[in-house]
């Protein structure tokens, strides 16, 4: 069953998805041992069962540039495909991207988490009619939704589910 | 290989040739023959090229083109043998794009999508698993055109067109006949041609490179990745 609720995803699950279309589909084998968390394709397909069941999904304009972070540190050989996958991952998934300007942002928070998983917090709040869960393999962001009764999930449970 | 100073046992120039040339050029022909062995070739209607098929010349990290151009100067055959890869590259891309242009254009297959879409839509109500399309309507065609000339047989479940192309992927594949029959054999032949040129490229430089390294006695690869100065690798990889 589709979950009308929104989920928001962390930087950790997109690049997660990306290595592993990268390993699996393209054969960029130097790249799997950066994989931990699809190691099997059951997990992978557990993942996308997940991701399946929301209705929308959206990421932060951070993300993006966290992304950018991951992959300005391969060999710049692949990056153009590298990018390819990631913009292969949001159009495929009808993924929607949030811009949180700084000024937005909560002082306290920022100097804690940073910037990226602030502005996943941020959107779960403007979005909270709409019953929005954060996707994340980060503990501390995680700890820090159940504080503020936002629904969060950890990517190892989503992979792994209690059958 | 004619060299007017032979380089010496371990030489720093011919592991540069190994490490930053050889081993990045044979690793991506390896991916690309493998991908057009399952008739993959990673094709995209937006960009109309093959985004994991390139030429040669994108195969090797842009630092390291003086040491291209060194192991062309003494290598000369090859440069032949690239040109000839990029040639068959560029004919594939050319035939692949107008193929699918006439598949767009063509009212069956137009017909084909609406029809899939519609009964798709009608199964909606039953299947609460299955997304609803209506964001993608517009861009389904050239997915459908897109899956079918990189021979999609299924996608991964989180995608929106997940269920769309699982229920009909079969009804589409007569479809490939929507294909111009001339066009889309032509691109199947070019598909074919590049593969072969893949293949005995890929061939010859791993042949150069057993050469080189018995002969200059180095390793084949550096023996401590982090310590490498030149290019370890044209795929991606966390340094």
């Amino acid at each position: 069953m589709q979950s009308p609720g929104i989920l928001i995803l962390d930087t950790g699950p997109i690049w997660e998805l990306v290595l592993y279309n990268a390993v699996t589909q393209f054969r960029f084998a130097s790249l799997r041992p950066s994989l931990t968390h699809f190691v099997s394709i059951e997990a992978y397909e557990h993942c996308g069962t997940f991701l399946a069941s929301f209705r929308k999904r959206t990421t932060s304009a951070s993300v993006v540039a966290q992304l950018y972070n991951f992959i300005r540190h391969t060999d710049k050989g692949g990056q153009r495909q590298l990018w390819e996958l990631v913009y292969e991952e949001f159009r495929r998934m009808d993924m929607d991207e949030h811009v949180v300007k700084l000024l937005d942002m909560d002082l306290d928070l920022i100097a804690r988490y940073g910037p990226t998983d602030v502005s996943l917090i941020e959107i779960a709040i403007r979005n909270f009619r709409q019953n929005p869960v954060i996707l994340t393999l980060d503990s501390p962001l995680h700890s820090e939704c159940g504080k503020a009764r936002i629904r969060s999930r950890l990517l190892i449970e989503v992979c792994n589910p209690v059958s | 290989m004619s060299f007017d100073t032979k380089p010496g046992r371990g030489s720093e120039r011919v592991k540069a040739w190994v490490y930053a040339i050889l081993n990045p050029l044979i690793d991506s022909l390896r991916r690309e023959t493998e991908l057009l062995s399952t008739g993959n070739l990673s094709w995209r209607v937006h960009s109309r090229r093959c985004e994991y098929i390139r030429p040669i010349t994108e195969l090797i990290d842009p630092n390291q083109q003086p040491n291209l151009e060194d192991f062309l100067a003494e290598h000369p055959t090859f440069a032949d043998r690239f040109r000839q890869h990029d040639s068959a590259l560029g004919a594939i891309e050319k035939a692949t794009a107008e193929s699918v242009q006439l598949l767009l254009r063509s009212p069956s297959f137009q017909e084909q999508v609406k029809h899939s879409l519609a009964n798709y839509e009608a199964l909606l109500p039953h299947n609460p698993t299955y997304p609803d399309l209506l964001e993608e309507r517009g861009k389904i065609t050239e997915y459908v055109a897109e899956f079918l000339v990189n021979n999609t047989r299924s996608l991964p479940r989180h995608y929106t067109l997940y269920a769309f192309w699982k229920e009909y992927a079969e009804g589409f594949q007569p479809y490939s006949a929507g294909f111009d029959e001339t066009k889309h054999q032509n691109v199947r032949g070019k598909a074919r041609e590049l593969r072969g040129i893949s293949e005995q490229l890929r061939v010859d430089l791993e042949a150069l490179r057993l050469t080189l390294v018995r002969e200059y006695d180095i390793p084949a690869a550096p023996i401590d990745p982090t310590r490498n100065t030149y290019a370890e690798n044209a795929s991606p990889r966390f340094r």
